[in-house]
């Protein structure tokens, strides 16, 4: 097997305004399945993706943050979080739903340097 | 009497902010969809909580985000949407 392509998804929308987090956790469990080395990346209203207490069922959407935690069995391991948009939004680490790596702002860009692909949802 | 009806994030568009500084004396704001991220924005949830009693938030949409509400905003279901849409002569959706 060649070494497998790297692929950095960026998710930077908030759940359930529109479907970009669900297409995007599809996409990442999607592309591990085809053995690509995925990275997820949570930036802006993106961190409230990962947000523990969500209970979506009254208005009829899945509860999509509950598969976070199971990423590690697909062999997504590198979750990355913006430590401002968390702050900005007075968000602690211990409400996240899974464990993540806390990254700055400008740790962004070269994060994604070394990645082949990026995606952005 | 508007009742003024936000639906995005206010971290994302500046929708909200734009609708707080055209706000009269008793107008409504009602928060709904991705507007109820509006408690967790620091600035704009202290404005808000400067017009206690005017502030609506659609109690489903709330919880499906995880979103925690402060005293200082009604929480409400779809039903009292309905009502709230009818107790103010004239919705505007920004």
């Amino acid at each position: 097997m060649s070494d497998s392509n790297t692929l950095a998804i960026i998710n930077q929308s908030a759940p359930y305004g529109n479907s970009n987090g669900q297409e995007s956790l599809d996409m990442a469990m999607a592309m591990s399945n085809f053995a690509q080395d995925v990275s997820l990346f949570f930036i802006e209203d993106g961190v409230l993706q990962l947000l523990s207490k969500q209970t979506p069922a009254n208005i009829d959407a899945k509860a999509y943050h509950k598969t976070f935690p199971a990423l590690e069995f697909y062999d997504i391991d590198n979750i990355y979080v913006c430590k401002q948009s968390l702050e900005s939004r007075g968000i602690k680490v211990s409400e996240l739903c899974v464990d993540i790596t806390l990254i700055e702002l400008h740790e962004l860009p070269t994060l994604l340097t070394c990645q082949q692909h990026v995606m952005s949802f | 009497m508007i009742l003024h009806k936000l639906t995005t994030s206010p971290f994302k568009d500046l929708n909200l902010q734009n609708c707080l500084q055209r706000l009269a004396d008793n107008d409504g704001i009602l928060l709904s969809q991705d507007a109820v991220y509006a408690v967790m924005h620091q600035d704009i949830s202290h404005k808000l909580s400067q017009l206690s009693g005017k502030v609506f938030m659609l109690k489903e949409d709330a919880e499906a985000r995880g979103v925690l509400v402060n005293e200082y905003i009604q929480t409400i279901n779809y039903g009292g949407f309905v009502e709230l849409t009818l107790k103010f002569n004239k919705v505007v959706s920004w």
